[in-house]
């Protein structure tokens, strides 16, 4: 229970329910800058699979990722409820394109657990799953976004990185 | 920020710039072998406010090095230092201000510092007995005549004011953010002390716990009595540290406003008829606390130019980088908004005299708003250049080697952003060049060099770079020891015959490589060249070396002078649109059917005004699909730039722009297969964000 309790206690901790391919997953809402409804993405070259492109925010300039791919689903149309959420993560930013944004709640720390099956990307095969939070007799998936955008060093990411299709 | 934050980044900033200055005058008093009596008094003073400042942060151990040097310096103001003296002055002194330094290093980490220079402190204090002894028994007197001053000062304060002597109100008004008011008004009160006759405070108790309050709001006001010229208080106070603005008024010395331990008491006509026949007239009690006498009119006079002089030059604030980079980048939303709104569909052909004009002139202001605001980023190069001295010094000493820094172009002003990254890199090169590349004086002379060595550090701007170049009349890059020890780590398998000398001298920046044998504190870790490569490469440089074996060696740091406003020509490939900046673009070509051919090799080329080019597809070198096949259905650009001369192909061109450019974001480069070629991008009036072509690292090395 270490990772994702950092404030272990009776408070719990806030997540933002989103729906990828009709699947509910919770993000820690401290990682969530702000949620924004379908822009126009700009496309680079040589991108990635997952990679959409990037987006213009006030400014600043964000790249835009499909979680779909990364959670090895097919790419699917948008549509007007497609929205993109904007977490912050080891000083990048980056946008998370969503089916649906559900709602926040707020779970006591002593319902989330470690996850009994790993959901494994099977992108770089990186477990980006390894929480999951009780709700109303209802299991969800906790996402690790450090994880799913490949943002925390691990022994392989280098390779990970060039190697990723 | 909480207050605590704040007081401490005040703390670390003042003292930075109080060490950086102090460094400055050390370095040119060195080389004068002593000081002017004005620079011993800035050092003093220097010492004194890091003394104080230092123990109301409880920071013990910077104190105790401070108050060290203060006191020598103290000795040294009263009683001067014979010149065979001045060589450990400086030294020790240049200790304590590396020791400052490195602590407010630590503090800006870890928010406290953990140093403790003990060994300096006694030998500073030995100095200090020395130079009291040498100065045989006058010392001894003057020592003890020392003592018995303070006390005299208050004596006379209390049994007799002289009230020939002209009264000045002093006020010290401290900006907003300043903190520790009641510090720096004791310390606006010890520099003004030398030079007042008596002087009384208020608040009159500094050390009391409201008082930093009370200065806030009211400001610190010190009323004295003074034989000196105002301009000496002027020349004073400009030096505080914190001052927003200050006055000094000449005052009736008989003002209920001075506290009473200096007032001159009301007096009968006796008395005031004395006081006003003296040629001061400060003291006419008896005229209605008027102001007759031509001198004191003049004084007067004095008093309040001085004053106003130094209102004048408090122009200076300090600014956080982040608000400049806000502005900055609101100033590029507003450039692109405006772009919007002139180039909105909406208008469509027609056209509209009225606008146009009004459009014209919104383009120009905010073009100019925008000259400013990047102005503003704007620092003379002398910041980085400056430190280097101090680099030279101390690793010629460390090296026992003779070396000479020549400074070129040090106005040059560059973004702050720039100076920043350059900072760390010019320190290691200048590190190699003591280090590695001039050689011993007896070396040198062997080889009929002169003892001396030169290092030439210099900077000038093209139209849209800065080169920063640093040349050495040293050896000169060893190809031979680098070829070796690029053997030895297994790096190179040509035979030594095939390898040209551009590729040895480009091995050291393989990282790891080093040919020094023993790790010295300075350089040799091996880690070098290549991180000094990379962080130029950070802010959109390069960095090329050329050397002279025997001879020398230059190496030239090339970095475009800022990312915002970039003049572009805009074209497509496939769904992806791209800026080329103008400067690079040679010409457009519409090629005709057979214009573009094969060479043997397999390269497509095009031959244009009797020079051939190589022909780079856009579309093959990003992987972008695209349905223009033949270069007939596409349109060319010939782009030249610093390295580079070729010709690009691409599906259609879409006119001249105007464009913001930004960084591209760091995780960019996990989400794409080929970053290399783009610098960054632009964010266009109907918002679509295009890449912008970095010319020179377009393709890959030696061509295609």
């Amino acid at each position: 229970m270490a990772t994702i309790n950092k404030k272990a206690g009776r408070e719990g901790i806030k997540f933002l329910f989103i729906s990828v391919g009709g699947i509910e997953y919770g993000i820690d809402i401290k990682l969530v800058q702000e949620i924004i409804v379908m822009p126009a993405i700009s496309p680079i070259p040589s991108a990635k699979p997952f990679c959409k492109g990037v987006i213009n925010i006030r400014g600043t300039i964000v790249p835009v990722i499909d979680i779909r791919i990364k959670l090895g689903l097919d790419a699917a149309d948008y549509d007007d409820q497609t929205c993109v959420v904007v977490v912050y993560i080891s000083g990048q930013r980056v946008g998370v394109v969503v089916d649906r944004v559900k709602d926040v709640a707020e779970i006591p720390s002593e319902d989330i657990l470690d996850s009994p099956a790993r959901a494994v990307s099977s992108v770089n095969k990186r477990c980006i799953s390894s929480k999951i939070a009780k709700m109303n007799g209802k299991v969800k998936q906790i996402i690790d976004m450090d994880q799913v955008l490949d943002l925390v060093p691990t022994a392989d990411s280098e390779e990970a990185g060039h190697k990723d299709e | 920020m909480s207050a605590d934050d704040s007081m401490l980044d005040t703390y670390i900033y003042e003292n930075q710039q109080l060490l950086e200055n102090l460094d400055d005058i050390l370095l040119s008093g060195e080389e004068a072998k002593s000081l002017t009596p004005d620079q011993i008094n800035e050092v003093f003073r220097v010492m004194h406010t890091i003394k104080g400042a230092s123990s109301m942060m409880e920071f013990e151990d910077i104190a105790k090095l401070a108050h060290a040097v203060e006191d020598v310096f103290a000795q040294i103001r009263e009683f001067g230092a014979k010149s065979e003296e001045w060589p450990s002055v400086f030294d020790m002194v240049f200790r304590a201000v590396s020791f400052f330094n490195d602590e407010m290093a630590k503090i800006q980490e870890s928010g406290k510092p953990d140093g403790t220079d003990e060994a300096l402190i006694s030998e500073l204090h030995e100095q200090l007995a020395k130079m009291k002894a040498s100065q045989g028994g006058e010392g001894a007197a003057s020592a003890q005549a020392e003592s018995p001053k303070p006390v005299a000062v208050a004596a006379a304060a209390k049994a007799k004011i002289d009230p020939s002597i002209p009264y000045y109100k002093v006020k010290v008004l401290f900006e907003e953010n300043a903190q520790m008011e009641a510090v720096r008004s004791l310390g606006v009160e010890e520099d003004l002390k030398g030079i007042c006759v008596s002087r009384a405070s208020v608040p009159p108790d500094l050390e009391e716990q409201g008082a930093d309050k009370y200065i806030v709001e009211n400001g610190f006001t010190l009323y004295v009595q003074s034989r000196e010229n105002p301009d000496e208080f002027t020349n004073i106070l400009n030096h505080t540290m914190f001052c927003k603005k200050f006055s000094i008024l000449p005052i009736d010395g008989t003002d209920e406003e001075i506290p009473e331990s200096i007032r001159i008491p009301a007096e009968p006509a006796a008395e005031a008829a004395r006081a006003e026949s003296t040629p001061y007239g400060g003291a006419s009690a008896g005229a209605s606390g008027g102001r007759p006498s031509a001198a004191d009119a003049g004084g007067a006079k004095k008093a309040m130019s001085a004053a106003s002089e130094g209102l004048a030059k408090q122009n200076f604030i300090s600014v956080n980088v982040n608000k400049l980079d806000s502005l900055l980048d609101m100033v590029g939303e507003i450039v692109t908004a405006q772009s919007m709104v002139i180039s909105n569909a909406d208008f469509g052909s027609e056209r509209h005299d009225n606008f146009d004009a009004a459009a014209k002139q919104l383009h120009d202001l905010i073009n100019e708003l925008q000259d400013i605001v990047m102005s503003i980023r704007m620092l003379p190069i002398s910041t980085v250049f400056q430190k280097m001295r101090r680099i030279v010094r101390d690793m010629s000493k460390k090296f026992d080697k003779d070396i000479e820094l020549v400074l070129v172009g040090e106005e040059t002003e560059v973004d702050k952003n720039v100076i920043d990254s350059l900072s760390d890199p010019l320190m290691h090169i200048i590190r190699n060049s003591v280090d590695h590349g001039i050689e011993s004086r007896e070396a040198r002379v062997a080889a009929g060099k002169p003892a001396k060595g030169r290092i030439t550090l210099e900077a000038h701007t093209t139209g849209s770079d800065v080169i920063v170049t640093i040349s050495d009349d040293g050896a000169g890059l060893n190809r031979d020891k680098i070829l070796a020890k690029a053997r030895e780590k297994g790096l190179v398998t040509k035979p030594d015959s095939e390898i040209t000398d551009k590729e040895v001298y480009n091995m050291i920046f393989l990282p790891g490589f080093s040919t020094k044998e023993k790790v010295t504190e300075y350089s040799g870790r091996g880690v070098g060249m290549d991180v000094v490569r990379r962080n130029i490469n950070q802010i959109g440089g390069s960095l090329s070396i050329e050397s002279i074996p025997g001879k020398g060696l230059i190496q030239t740091i090339r970095i475009p002078l800022t990312l915002t406003i970039v003049d572009g020509m805009k074209f497509e490939v496939g769904n992806i649109s791209f800026i080329v900046p103008t400067a690079s673009v040679e010409t457009a070509i519409q090629p005709e059917p057979g214009d573009v051919f094969v060479d043997p090799e397999g390269n497509e080329m095009i031959m244009l005004l009797g020079q051939c080019y190589s022909v780079v597809r856009i579309s093959k070198l990003f992987n972008i699909e695209t349905e223009i096949e033949k270069p007939e259905d596409g349109m060319m650009m010939h782009l030249r730039s610093e390295e580079n001369n070729f010709c690009i192909l691409f599906d259609h061109l879409d006119g001249e722009y105007q464009v913001v450019a930004k960084t591209l974001p760091d995780y960019l480069e996990k989400c794409t297969n080929r970053m290399k070629g783009i610098s960054g991008c632009a964010v266009l009036g109907d918002g679509s964000i295009n890449l912008i072509l970095d010319v020179n690292n377009l393709t890959d090395d030696e061509g295609e």
